[in-house]
């Protein structure tokens, strides 16, 4: 028997060693920063970047699922942009918040299922189909104003939803905890895991084996246009009003996460995207604080994505 | 000691981390021989032709190509010296034509560098016509048989001027007439002084084509036969280093009920077929490669629509929709081809033998419960002794007969009642090939019935109670046990009358 490795290119043979690597690196820019940057090295900063990763966490554990069952979305952004925009009109129109969130939920939930049905039962390309149906959502998104914020009327309750804090924990913390841990124990110790995993690693082999592969890919694109209206309605609840922006950041951010995580752990996982939501948050927090224009940390985080795309994801075979 | 060899590699040694891959391994090629490496999986027959690629570097050990030392470091290397090598599955692009094939990457160029295709094509043409092949070059490959598709690989390779043709299991997808006309071919390129290296897992093949045989064991050479000295028998007593036991033979078990029973069934290629599997029983089906035995599974395990027919079940008709009907009913499939059908290969064993049967496993919640999955997995690794360091290996570090133990896992952790093997022993060496018979004669003594889908004759002989022979996805004769025979399947197999 021989020993036999999948890694291809200057990675070769570095194996396990490529975990070290990643977290050395973290390390590295962790201490780097805390040099140079006057007030990085304290609580209330490393505070400041568990409550600023929230959000790009969140949407990004959607996009792990769609990506561990083996399919691309395009369209999540947007998603969040519509789902954002719903929740605030009916918010400021009938004043009731919870009926406003619940709107905007569904919407993500009806956004979601459109994605699943086209690509998984109707077999059609993933990244065209989200490309396409991204852009109708951030289309209708315009209809509620025209393009204009949404601010009014929102009640002071809406902000809470960022801001607010339960105990010494934030609100979005609270719910990115409990998020990440049903979507741990999804894919770790769940049988539905093992059927969204054998899915997205070998299609063909999960039909033999009795997988309902069209369920798998239609409940993750369900899950992340959900996570990703999560976001954009924190995003609204952060900035106390939304606009149809909200989510066109999203892609490249969650994108440079999920790979990263998956760089790191030699697959998609749970952990793998917060531990890439973690060196990003670290990375972008230190820039801000340093005062970095933000088309610099955009070229930071694009240049991340590539490094992660070069040294960490095993390639696809054809 | 040059005796005009063309090709000469002595004291070839190769490790990798843990593993002897060659030790000492020496070999020669003379100008217009067909020279076969054989050997168990795992033998270092790969190695060794990864070597002389230049897809390795050899640790120790000379290389002499036409009397003159040669070191390769790359597989370019190996090319300029008129090394190249056809696999099973030839590299080529399907969507392109024949001409383009043939010259991708190596492109006849004109003037400002633009590609010369009439000279290609022309180059092309008298290619093919000096080794007396008629081929469409213009219509894009994927439209081509299988062994035109080789026939295309090795042109390739010709017009690089190739000396050293490596056939690396070449003769895999192809049918026995097919085969025919690749070995015309091969004679042909022997008379223009052309040297052969050939693997095969079938030795009859090898037997027919080759002038000389050289064994390797263990990363070892065992040694080298001429073509005259050889005989079957000679040749697997040196690959498994130990003379053969008796052949292999189910125990007869007594029948039980019927379980599966098909009535007219039709369905893409497959017309009117009606049979049935009692407990206890391996039922049999063989006949030539496209003969519709791997497209009858298919419909019967409901991967492909089903037009006409039925199914039954215990006696009461069943619908089979999907591979989950099938799994619901007690159906299990060992598909055609384990690496992409039958395993997750990037997944932990353990994971791969739950996989069809993940109720079992999980609690009411959904929740798998690790510590039974593992007691499970390890049971499935004592009791079939699969070769792997952990359960929590992946399955794609596993050796091909290993795999399939795992493939037999989930099936019998599915509890089935029908086992559907659609040729479980390809490209699993002699060992293990008989430890899987008795793993299946062992499954039929717990009164689950088996579907054994096989072209090879001599394991359908030494393991069926009945044989099914196909034609045309049609069943085209039945025979017993007792009356079968090799002779009798092939003629029948072939559809030639006369053979009662």
């Amino acid at each position: 028997m021989s020993t036999k490795t999948d890694d291809i290119g200057f990675t070769r043979g570095l194996g396990n060693r490529k975990r070290y690597l990643f977290f050395a690196a973290l390390a590295v820019i962790y201490i780097a920063f805390s040099v140079f940057v006057k007030g990085f090295f304290s609580w209330t900063a490393l505070g400041n970047i568990l409550v600023e990763i929230s959000i790009p966490s969140l949407v990004s554990l959607g996009l792990t699922f769609v990506i561990i069952s083996g399919n691309w979305d395009l369209s999540f952004g947007s998603v969040a942009g519509i789902a954002s925009m719903t929740t605030c009109y009916v918010t400021s129109i009938t004043g009731n918040m919870f009926l406003g969130i619940l709107s905007g939920l569904m919407v993500a939930l009806l956004a979601g299922i459109v994605n699943g049905a086209f690509v998984s039962y109707f077999g059609l390309s993933d990244v065209i189909i989200t490309i396409g149906t991204g852009s109708i959502y951030f289309g209708l998104s315009y209809l509620y104003s025209g393009g204009y914020h949404i601010h009014e009327n929102l009640g002071d309750s809406f902000g809470f939803l960022y801001a607010g804090s339960v105990g010494p924990f934030p609100v979005p913390t609270i719910l990115l905890g409990a998020i990440c841990l049903g979507a741990y124990i999804t894919f770790n110790r769940a049988k539905i895991g093992r059927a969204f995993y054998s899915t997205g690693l070998a299609r063909t082999a999960a039909i033999f084996s009795g997988v309902n592969t069209e369920f798998c890919k239609m409940l993750a694109f369900v899950i992340c246009g959900l996570l990703a209206g999560i976001g954009g309605i924190l995003t609204a609840s952060e900035n106390k009003s939304a606009w149809v922006l909200i989510g066109q950041d999203y892609l490249l951010t969650d994108y440079a996460i999920v790979f990263l995580g998956w760089a790191i752990f030699d697959k998609p996982s749970v952990i793998g995207t917060l531990v890439g939501a973690f060196f990003l948050g670290t990375i972008s927090t230190g820039f801000v604080m340093a005062g970095v224009p933000f088309y610099v940390r955009n070229l930071g985080t694009g240049a991340l994505l590539l490094i992660a795309i070069t040294i960490g994801a095993e390639r696809q075979e054809s | 000691m040059n005796n005009g060899a063309i090709l000469e590699m002595s004291g070839i040694c190769k490790a990798f981390p843990g593993v002897r891959a060659l030790k000492d391994v020496d070999f020669d090629l003379m100008p217009g021989e067909v020279h076969a490496l054989i050997g168990e999986n795992g033998a270092g027959k790969s190695t060794l032709i990864k070597i002389l690629t230049g897809v390795y570097t050899k640790d120790a050990g000379e290389i002499k190509v036409g009397g003159r030392r040669a070191e390769f470091n790359s597989p370019r290397d190996a090319e300029d010296v008129g090394i190249s090598a056809i696999y099973q599955k030839p590299n080529l692009v399907l969507e392109f034509n024949g001409v383009e094939n043939i010259f991708l990457g190596d492109e006849i160029r004109g003037r400002f560098g633009i590609p010369d295709w009439k000279k290609m094509a022309e180059k092309a043409h008298s290619l093919l016509q000096d080794l007396g092949i008629q081929i469409s070059l213009y219509v894009p490959i994927h439209q081509l048989s299988p062994s035109e598709r080789q026939i295309i690989a090795i042109a390739k390779a010709l017009s690089q001027n190739a000396s050293i043709l490596i056939m690396d299991e070449v003769t895999a997808p192809l049918s026995s007439k097919e085969i025919d006309s690749l070995f015309a071919l091969v004679r042909e390129l022997k008379k223009k002084g052309c040297s052969i290296i050939y693997i095969s897992h079938r030795l009859e093949e090898v037997k027919e084509i080759a002038d000389r045989n050289t064994v390797l064991r263990n990363g070892k050479k065992v040694g080298t036969l001429e073509a005259k000295d050889l005989d079957v028998e000679t040749l697997i007593r040196m690959m498994i280093g130990e003379e053969m036991e008796e052949k292999f033979f189910k125990e007869k078990v007594p029948l039980g009920k019927p379980i599966l029973a098909v009535k007219g069934l039709s369905g893409g290629m497959v017309k009117n077929v009606s049979f049935e599997v009692r407990q206890g029983e391996i039922l049999s089906f063989t006949g030539l490669i496209g003969a519709g035995k791997t497209e009858l599974a298919q419909i019967v395990f409901g991967i492909d629509p089903k037009e006409k027919g039925q199914i039954y079940l215990d006696g009461r008709e069943i619908e089979i929709n999907s591979p989950r009907d099938a799994s619901v009913h007690g159906i299990y499939l060992a598909p055609e081809d384990r690496m992409t059908q039958g395993l997750v290969l990037d997944m932990e064993l353990k994971e791969n033998v739950t996989l069809n049967d993940r109720d079992k496993v999980a609690n009411r919640f959904g929740l798998i419960n690790t510590r039974l999955e593992e007691a499970v997995a390890r049971e499935f690794v004592t009791n079939l002794s699969i070769a792997t360091p952990s359960i929590r290996q992946k399955v794609k570090f596993l050796s091909g007969g290993n795999q399939q133990k795992v493939v037999l896992s989930k099936g019998m952790f599915a509890e089935s009642k029908i086992y559907i093997f659609d040729e479980p022993t390809t490209g699993i060496d002699i060992r293990a090939k008989k430890e899987f018979y008795v793993l299946m004669a062992d499954l039929v003594k717990k009164d689950a019935g088996i579907i054994f889908i096989s072209t090879e004759i001599p394991e359908v002989l030494a393991l069926s109670d009945r044989i099914l022979v196909m034609r045309k996805g049609e069943i085209h004769k039945e025979f017993t046990r007792e009356e079968a025979t090799m002779e009798k399947i092939l003629l029948s197999s072939f559809g030639i009358k006369g053979e009662e």
